[in-house]
Protein backbone atom coordinates (compact mmCIF):
# COMPACT_ATOMS: atom_id res chain seq x y z
CA UNK A 1 0.00 0.00 0.00
CA UNK A 2 1.07 3.23 -0.93
CA UNK A 3 0.07 7.21 0.23
CA UNK A 4 1.14 9.84 -2.35
CA UNK A 5 1.79 12.79 0.09
CA UNK A 6 1.50 16.27 -1.18
CA UNK A 7 4.65 17.28 -0.02
CA UNK A 8 6.91 13.70 -0.61
CA UNK A 9 5.25 12.29 -3.55
CA UNK A 10 4.30 8.91 -3.10
CA UNK A 11 5.84 6.76 -0.21
CA UNK A 12 5.23 3.34 1.54
CA UNK A 13 3.19 2.69 4.17
CA UNK A 14 5.37 2.47 6.62
CA UNK A 15 6.50 5.73 7.06
CA UNK A 16 2.91 6.72 8.28
CA UNK A 17 0.69 6.60 11.23
CA UNK A 18 -3.04 6.18 11.41
CA UNK A 19 -4.51 8.36 13.72
CA UNK A 20 -8.79 7.75 12.72
CA UNK A 21 -11.80 9.18 10.69
CA UNK A 22 -10.99 12.76 9.43
CA UNK A 23 -14.32 14.03 10.92
CA UNK A 24 -11.66 15.11 14.18
CA UNK A 25 -11.07 17.76 12.14
CA UNK A 26 -15.08 18.79 12.25
CA UNK A 27 -14.76 19.99 16.10
CA UNK A 28 -18.03 21.21 17.27
CA UNK A 29 -18.79 24.60 18.89
CA UNK A 30 -17.72 24.79 22.67
CA UNK A 31 -21.21 25.87 23.50
CA UNK A 32 -22.14 22.72 21.76
CA UNK A 33 -24.19 20.23 23.61
CA UNK A 34 -23.46 17.08 25.16
CA UNK A 35 -24.59 14.71 22.74
CA UNK A 36 -23.02 16.26 20.13
CA UNK A 37 -19.15 16.20 21.84
CA UNK A 38 -20.10 12.55 22.32
CA UNK A 39 -20.67 12.28 19.11
CA UNK A 40 -17.78 13.91 17.66
CA UNK A 41 -15.58 11.81 20.39
CA UNK A 42 -17.11 8.96 20.26
CA UNK A 43 -19.30 7.58 17.31
CA UNK A 44 -17.84 6.44 14.09
CA UNK A 45 -19.30 4.91 10.88
CA UNK A 46 -17.79 1.69 10.05
CA UNK A 47 -18.16 2.06 6.62
CA UNK A 48 -17.98 -0.64 3.38
CA UNK A 49 -16.69 1.72 0.93
CA UNK A 50 -14.84 5.43 0.72
CA UNK A 51 -13.99 6.56 3.65
CA UNK A 52 -11.45 9.24 4.98
CA UNK A 53 -8.72 8.95 7.62
CA UNK A 54 -6.36 11.20 9.07
CA UNK A 55 -2.61 9.70 8.48
CA UNK A 56 0.46 11.02 9.90
CA UNK A 57 3.90 11.25 7.96
CA UNK A 58 5.75 10.51 11.24
CA UNK A 59 8.49 8.95 9.25
CA UNK A 60 8.54 11.69 6.72
CA UNK A 61 7.20 15.60 6.15
CA UNK A 62 5.99 15.57 9.32
CA UNK A 63 2.39 16.48 8.07
CA UNK A 64 -1.08 15.13 8.67
CA UNK A 65 -2.62 13.89 5.66
CA UNK A 66 -6.71 13.48 5.20
CA UNK A 67 -6.30 10.51 2.96
CA UNK A 68 -9.44 9.53 0.97
CA UNK A 69 -9.46 5.17 0.66
CA UNK A 70 -11.93 2.09 0.33
CA UNK A 71 -12.03 -0.07 2.89
CA UNK A 72 -13.31 -2.95 0.64
CA UNK A 73 -10.84 -2.60 -2.38
CA UNK A 74 -7.95 -1.36 0.02
CA UNK A 75 -7.07 1.42 -2.94
CA UNK A 76 -5.91 4.83 -1.91
CA UNK A 77 -7.88 7.40 -3.39
CA UNK A 78 -6.66 10.67 -2.97
CA UNK A 79 -4.62 12.40 -0.02
CA UNK A 80 -4.30 16.32 0.89
CA UNK A 81 -2.48 18.51 3.37
CA UNK A 82 -4.96 18.51 7.36
CA UNK A 83 -3.54 21.81 7.09
CA UNK A 84 -6.03 22.77 4.26
CA UNK A 85 -8.86 22.32 6.88
CA UNK A 86 -6.90 24.45 9.24
CA UNK A 87 -5.60 21.64 11.41
CA UNK B 1 32.89 26.35 36.14
CA UNK B 2 33.32 22.73 34.85
CA UNK B 3 35.34 22.52 31.80
CA UNK B 4 33.22 20.07 29.36
CA UNK B 5 35.15 18.30 27.05
CA UNK B 6 33.27 17.31 23.48
CA UNK B 7 32.47 14.06 22.92
CA UNK B 8 32.45 12.81 19.62
CA UNK B 9 28.83 11.41 18.43
CA UNK B 10 30.74 8.05 16.93
CA UNK B 11 34.33 6.96 17.64
CA UNK B 12 35.59 6.06 14.08
CA UNK B 13 38.02 7.30 12.31
CA UNK B 14 36.12 9.07 9.35
CA UNK B 15 36.44 8.92 5.80
CA UNK B 16 36.03 5.32 6.01
CA UNK B 17 35.86 3.93 2.41
CA UNK B 18 34.09 0.20 1.52
CA UNK B 19 34.38 -0.61 -2.21
CA UNK B 20 33.41 2.88 -4.17
CA UNK B 21 31.41 4.19 -1.48
CA UNK B 22 33.19 6.67 1.36
CA UNK B 23 31.53 7.98 4.15
CA UNK B 24 32.53 11.50 6.29
CA UNK B 25 31.45 13.03 9.14
CA UNK B 26 30.59 16.82 8.40
CA UNK B 27 30.61 19.67 11.16
CA UNK B 28 28.74 22.92 10.31
CA UNK B 29 26.04 24.79 11.95
CA UNK B 30 22.55 23.57 11.33
CA UNK B 31 19.30 26.01 12.12
CA UNK B 32 15.83 25.36 11.66
CA UNK B 33 13.47 28.45 10.55
CA UNK B 34 10.01 27.69 11.20
CA UNK B 35 7.20 29.02 9.44
CA UNK B 36 3.80 27.42 10.31
CA UNK B 37 1.17 28.89 7.53
CA UNK B 38 2.17 31.01 4.76
CA UNK B 39 5.76 32.47 3.87
CA UNK B 40 6.01 36.02 4.34
CA UNK B 41 7.72 38.11 1.84
CA UNK B 42 9.93 39.56 4.01
CA UNK B 43 11.14 36.59 5.41
CA UNK B 44 12.10 35.25 2.26
CA UNK B 45 13.61 38.93 1.67
CA UNK B 46 15.46 38.47 4.69
CA UNK B 47 16.74 34.97 4.44
CA UNK B 48 18.39 36.27 0.62
CA UNK B 49 20.36 38.94 2.43
CA UNK B 50 21.53 36.69 5.46
CA UNK B 51 22.65 33.24 3.52
CA UNK B 52 22.79 35.24 -0.25
CA UNK B 53 20.27 32.02 -1.24
CA UNK B 54 16.60 32.04 -2.46
CA UNK B 55 14.29 30.37 -0.35
CA UNK B 56 13.80 26.89 -1.10
CA UNK B 57 10.45 25.16 -2.59
CA UNK B 58 9.20 22.03 -1.26
CA UNK B 59 12.07 18.76 -1.20
CA UNK B 60 14.72 21.43 -2.66
CA UNK B 61 18.13 22.28 -1.45
CA UNK B 62 19.95 25.28 -2.61
CA UNK B 63 23.86 25.75 -1.96
CA UNK B 64 26.54 27.94 -2.60
CA UNK B 65 29.82 27.54 -1.65
CA UNK B 66 29.76 25.91 2.14
CA UNK B 67 26.25 27.84 2.85
CA UNK B 68 23.15 25.45 1.98
CA UNK B 69 19.36 26.50 2.62
CA UNK B 70 17.16 23.41 2.25
CA UNK B 71 13.20 22.46 2.55
CA UNK B 72 13.40 20.75 6.09
CA UNK B 73 9.45 19.15 6.94
CA UNK B 74 6.21 20.58 6.70
CA UNK B 75 6.85 24.03 8.90
CA UNK B 76 10.77 23.92 8.74
CA UNK B 77 13.85 25.33 5.98
CA UNK B 78 16.94 24.66 7.28
CA UNK B 79 19.95 26.74 7.17
CA UNK B 80 23.61 24.97 7.15
CA UNK B 81 26.79 26.49 7.22
CA UNK B 82 26.30 30.28 8.44
CA UNK B 83 24.75 31.71 12.21
CA UNK B 84 21.76 33.40 10.89
CA UNK B 85 22.07 37.16 11.94
CA UNK B 86 19.00 38.60 14.05
CA UNK B 87 17.62 39.96 11.54
CA UNK B 88 15.94 36.77 10.49
CA UNK B 89 15.06 36.10 14.22
CA UNK B 90 13.00 39.36 14.05
CA UNK B 91 10.71 37.35 11.51
CA UNK B 92 10.94 34.05 11.76
CA UNK B 93 11.41 31.36 14.64
CA UNK B 94 14.89 30.62 14.22
CA UNK B 95 16.33 27.05 16.31
CA UNK B 96 19.68 26.35 16.63
CA UNK B 97 19.84 22.74 15.66
CA UNK B 98 23.93 22.17 15.28
CA UNK B 99 24.03 19.36 18.33
CA UNK B 100 20.93 17.27 17.51
CA UNK B 101 21.65 16.09 14.22
CA UNK B 102 24.60 13.76 12.99
CA UNK B 103 25.55 14.95 9.47
CA UNK B 104 27.40 13.11 7.39
CA UNK B 105 28.50 13.05 3.10
CA UNK B 106 27.93 9.81 1.23
CA UNK B 107 30.38 9.80 -2.13
CA UNK B 108 30.75 7.28 -4.73
CA UNK B 109 29.74 5.61 -8.08
CA UNK B 110 27.26 2.92 -5.65
CA UNK B 111 26.15 5.51 -3.63
CA UNK B 112 22.92 4.65 -4.82
CA UNK B 113 22.77 1.39 -4.25
CA UNK B 114 24.39 1.40 -0.77
CA UNK B 115 21.40 3.69 0.18
CA UNK B 116 18.47 1.55 -1.51
CA UNK B 117 19.41 -1.09 1.25
CA UNK B 118 18.55 1.32 4.01
CA UNK B 119 15.27 3.89 2.77
CA UNK B 120 12.09 2.90 0.69
CA UNK B 121 12.40 5.60 -1.29
CA UNK B 122 13.11 5.69 -4.49
CA UNK B 123 17.08 6.06 -5.56
CA UNK B 124 17.18 5.90 -9.35
CA UNK B 125 19.27 9.09 -11.08
CA UNK B 126 16.20 10.15 -12.67
CA UNK B 127 13.79 10.02 -9.72
CA UNK B 128 16.33 11.45 -7.00
CA UNK B 129 18.27 14.31 -8.83
CA UNK B 130 21.13 16.60 -7.49
CA UNK B 131 19.43 19.58 -5.99
CA UNK B 132 16.58 17.35 -3.96
CA UNK B 133 15.93 16.59 -0.98
CA UNK B 134 13.80 14.09 1.04
CA UNK B 135 12.66 13.01 4.56
CA UNK B 136 12.69 9.29 4.83
CA UNK B 137 12.77 6.14 6.47
CA UNK B 138 16.13 4.88 6.74
CA UNK B 139 16.32 1.97 9.01
CA UNK B 140 13.43 3.39 11.28
CA UNK B 141 15.46 6.34 11.97
CA UNK B 142 13.58 9.88 10.62
CA UNK B 143 16.41 11.11 8.06
CA UNK B 144 16.88 13.72 5.94
CA UNK B 145 18.47 12.45 2.38
CA UNK B 146 19.80 15.09 0.23
CA UNK B 147 21.41 14.77 -3.21
CA UNK B 148 24.49 17.10 -3.42
CA UNK B 149 25.63 15.53 -7.04
CA UNK B 150 25.08 12.54 -9.34
CA UNK B 151 26.83 10.21 -6.95
CA UNK B 152 26.89 12.11 -3.33
CA UNK B 153 24.47 12.60 -0.65
CA UNK B 154 24.03 14.26 2.87
CA UNK B 155 22.22 12.12 4.99
CA UNK B 156 21.62 13.67 8.44
CA UNK B 157 19.63 11.82 11.73
CA UNK B 158 19.07 12.22 15.26
CA UNK B 159 22.27 12.49 16.89
CA UNK B 160 21.24 10.12 19.49
CA UNK B 161 21.07 7.62 16.74
CA UNK B 162 24.40 8.39 14.80
CA UNK B 163 25.90 5.12 15.96
CA UNK B 164 23.04 3.03 14.71
CA UNK B 165 23.30 4.91 11.80
CA UNK B 166 26.39 4.17 11.09
CA UNK B 167 26.49 0.98 12.09
CA UNK B 168 23.33 0.40 8.93
CA UNK B 169 25.24 1.91 6.63
CA UNK B 170 28.53 0.35 6.50
CA UNK B 171 26.92 -3.12 6.53
CA UNK B 172 24.96 -1.78 3.66
CA UNK B 173 28.64 -0.57 2.09
CA UNK B 174 29.95 -3.82 2.93
CA UNK B 175 27.22 -5.61 1.34
CA UNK B 176 27.13 -3.53 -2.30
CA UNK B 177 31.11 -4.13 -2.51
CA UNK B 178 31.08 -8.11 -1.88
CA UNK B 179 28.72 -8.48 -4.03
CA UNK B 180 31.05 -6.45 -6.86
CA UNK B 181 33.59 -8.53 -6.47
CA UNK B 182 31.82 -11.20 -7.31
CA UNK B 183 30.55 -9.96 -10.64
Amino acid sequence: MRIKCPLCGSRDRREFYYQGHASILDRPDPESTLETWNDYLHNRENLAGVTEDLWHHEQGCGAWLVVKRNTVSHEVLSARLAKENGL
Amino acid sequence: MVDLIAMKAVEKNFPLKIGTVSVEEVQTSLFTVGVHKKIPKNLVTAMKSVTGLDWPSVRQIRSKGSVSVMWFDHTHVAIMGITPTPKLEEIARVTDVSDAWYIVDLDGIDVRKVLSRVTPIDMRENQFQTGITQRADLMHMQASISCTAEHSFRIMVFRSMAQTFVHEILVAMESVAARAEKV
